[in-house]
């Protein structure tokens, strides 16, 4: 059992997916309403699209802390481009762009120092903060049109365009993961450095392009938020939302320790903390309490890593 | 001197904080042109007195840090401490109770989180996170989101109080430094927290009691916090749930600004404080500069990522001289 489920950790993912639902629609009246579970996976899609890059750097054995601030950057970046140029591509574009250089900052840092990347993400999370201030100038951006962001704006034959932009990234960087030498090489190299090393991994290589794909990522989310909100508030500044990405990794099934997860799990605990904070909200708790549920998932999905864990001794 | 010995020095702990010493030195030479306020005892006063709530949890950090740990937790801390303390004397409980509470409190989430690390034998980076949120979360639902402000004028002594000119927490500050270099270097627990850090095999084969000592580094950062919280909560006079947001990130990069692995395995006190002091000179300076605060967080985010590189440099210099080869080696964590 231990090991089928650590062989299958989507599978204790869904379970306790399948659980809560099930839970929830009996004792949260409306839980249920397409309405509602549109709402979730709506309001859960950018911390989905950041936890799809997060995935990825964490499935390497690195974390990557500064994305919250990438977020903020690549937002504001695109955002005064959509009010100026109005363009689909311009905007999107530039998030793109901003976000993957910050990413490639990060990568070049951690590939080419020996300084290890929660450090390194730590440090350029203030500094990209200070950037993204820098180019807010203590300004919102509001207004932005609907056609510019519209990857996070509108919808589609009633699904809204951020579900589907969320569903796209996920098919996309599933398949670029499972087929590609990079998707596997991560994987070698987070679930054992030293072999990989042997192995003749390119470590920078791969390490530097998970970096970039992770900022790029943060990138499209930054779309998304705009698209969803309006605009964009200085405070998304100071928001740390990048605890609740690295919470939808760590929930979803992915082990912290690195080489160990699925391509599913971001969007699969994305959408647990979706479906827990909506259900308690709807059977009366006060939304305040929310982050105590929050981490007493959190907390319960580490605490199953513990115990689906394989019994292969793993090398520090 | 020569060109080896020099790296050596600057590799020492001696090195480090001399250079610590010599960037509050710079920070000072220059804030002090760029405003004729900044270089009066009272404004260096007043960022020791502003910086010792960061600086206090820092040094639990660093204890923690060294001991191969980590503790995302300490912000959320804060707001638990902050809040059990106003929530208590709201609701009847005398003064000085209610202070212990707070700080007893502030104990409790320490203990809560060291348990969870040893007995489920969970990464403390997820730990931590996790109960970051929780913690947060029995803050931000006690309070219900609202602060609380009624305190008597007898609570100022906390946050607000001066002896012969010096600010009440700048002495706790240091004080609390002092004591637990002495627990730290001098004493078996405080000894073993390094040796735990630096390779945790050995030492619990060598009898060490490793889990007592775990759960009392988590107990150690969560009693700091809970005074940490006392000394904020009586300085902006009101208890708040969102107390100490992103303070852990402050705490941590203070601890390595002071040169310490984040690996574990090393700890110095000293620098801690010193690394805490140039962090916040860089905000204190950039504010009576008149600099757009933006750039305060470039230069934390610079200064941070250029002190590692430094310190690291034996590491960098072995990774420049085989520049072809393969990436240093990395630990996991």
């Amino acid at each position: 059992m231990r090991s089928f489920l650590a062989r299958h950790r989507d599978v204790s993912a869904i379970a306790v997916l399948v659980v809560l639902v099930v839970f929830f629609a009996i004792f949260a009246r409306g839980f249920t309403n397409p309405s509602n579970l549109q709402a979730i996976l709506t309001v859960v899609a950018v911390t989905a699209c950041m936890a799809i890059g997060q995935n990825l750097v964490i499935l390497g054995g690195e974390i990557d802390v500064s994305l919250g601030s990438v977020l903020a950057l690549s937002g504001f970046a695109a955002g005064f481009v959509a009010l100026s140029t109005g363009s689909f591509f311009a905007t999107v574009g530039t998030a793109i762009a901003v976000g993957a250089v910050a990413g490639l900052v990060n990568g070049l840092l951690i590939a080419f120092t020996p300084v290890p990347s929660i450090v390194v993400t730590l440090g350029t999370l203030y500094g990209f903060q200070g950037v993204a201030l820098l180019i807010a100038n203590s300004r919102n951006i509001v207004g932005v049109p609907d056609s510019a962001v519209a990857l996070g704006a509108g919808s589609l034959l009633f699904v809204p365009n951020s579900i589907l932009t969320l569903a796209v990234l996920f098919v996309i960087v599933g398949i670029v993961r499972r087929n590609t030498r990079w998707g596997r090489d991560l994987v070698a190299l987070g679930d054992n450095p030293g072999a990989a090393r042997t192995m003749g991994v390119p470590i920078r290589r791969v390490l530097i392009t998970t970096f970039i794909l992770a900022g790029a990522l943060a990138g499209v989310a930054s779309i998304v938020y705009i698209g969803q909100l309006g605009g964009m508030q200085t405070s998304v500044i100071n928001n740390n939302i990048i605890l609740q990405v690295i919470a939808a990794v760590a929930i979803g099934g992915t082990s912290i320790n690195g080489g160990k997860g699925t391509d599913a799990a971001p969007i699969l605990g994305a959408v647990i903390t979706g479906v827990v904070s909506s259900g308690i909200v709807i059977m009366g708790v006060p939304g305040t309490w929310t982050p105590l549920v929050y981490g007493i998932c959190l907390l319960l999905a580490v605490a199953r890593d513990r115990f689906t864990r394989s019994g292969v001794a793993r090398v520090a | 001197m020569s060109r080896e010995s020099f790296f050596r020095f600057a590799q020492s702990g001696g090195g480090r904080a001399v250079g610590l010493i010599l960037l509050i030195a710079v920070e000072l030479l220059i804030f002090s042109t760029l405003s004729p306020y900044f270089f009066s005892f009272s404004n260096l006063l007043n960022v020791t007195r502003l910086n010792a709530e960061t600086g206090l949890i820092a040094l639990g950090m660093a204890v923690v840090i060294a001991s191969g740990g980590i503790d995302l937790s300490v912000g959320a801390i804060v707001a638990v401490s902050s809040v059990v303390l106003g929530f208590s004397y709201s609701h009847g409980v005398p003064l000085g109770l209610s202070i212990v509470f707070a700080v007893a409190s502030g104990l409790l989430c320490g203990i809560i989180n060291g348990t969870l690390v040893v007995l489920l034998r969970l990464h403390p980076l997820l730990v931590t996170l996790g109960t970051l949120s929780a913690f947060r979360g029995i803050a931000l639902g006690i309070s219900n989101g609202m602060g609380f402000s009624g305190f008597p004028d007898s609570f100022i002594a906390f946050g607000q109080s001066y002896f012969a000119g010096v600010p009440g927490q700048t002495i706790v500050w240091i004080l609390v430094a002092a004591v637990l270099a002495l627990i730290i270097h001098r004493t078996v627990a405080g000894r073993s927290v390094i040796l735990i850090g630096t390779n945790e095999e050995p030492a619990r084969l060598s009898g060490l009691r490793v889990d007592a000592v775990r759960i009392g580094v988590y107990a150690l950062s969560g009693l700091l916090a809970g005074v940490s919280s006392l000394i904020y909560t009586s300085r902006v006079f009101s208890s708040r749930g969102d107390a100490g947001n992103g303070l852990e990130l402050l705490a941590i990069a203070a601890v390595v600004v002071g040169g310490a692995s984040i690996r574990g395995g090393q700890i110095s006190l000293l620098r801690t404080v010193l690394a805490t002091v140039a962090i916040g000179l860089i905000s204190n300076g950039f504010v009576l500069g008149g600099i757009d605060t933006s750039w305060q967080y470039i230069a934390v985010g610079a200064l941070m990522i250029g002190l590692v590189v430094v310190n690291e440099l034996p590491a960098i210099r072995n990774a420049l001289a085989r520049f072809s080869g393969p990436a240093p080696h990395k630990e996991k964590g």
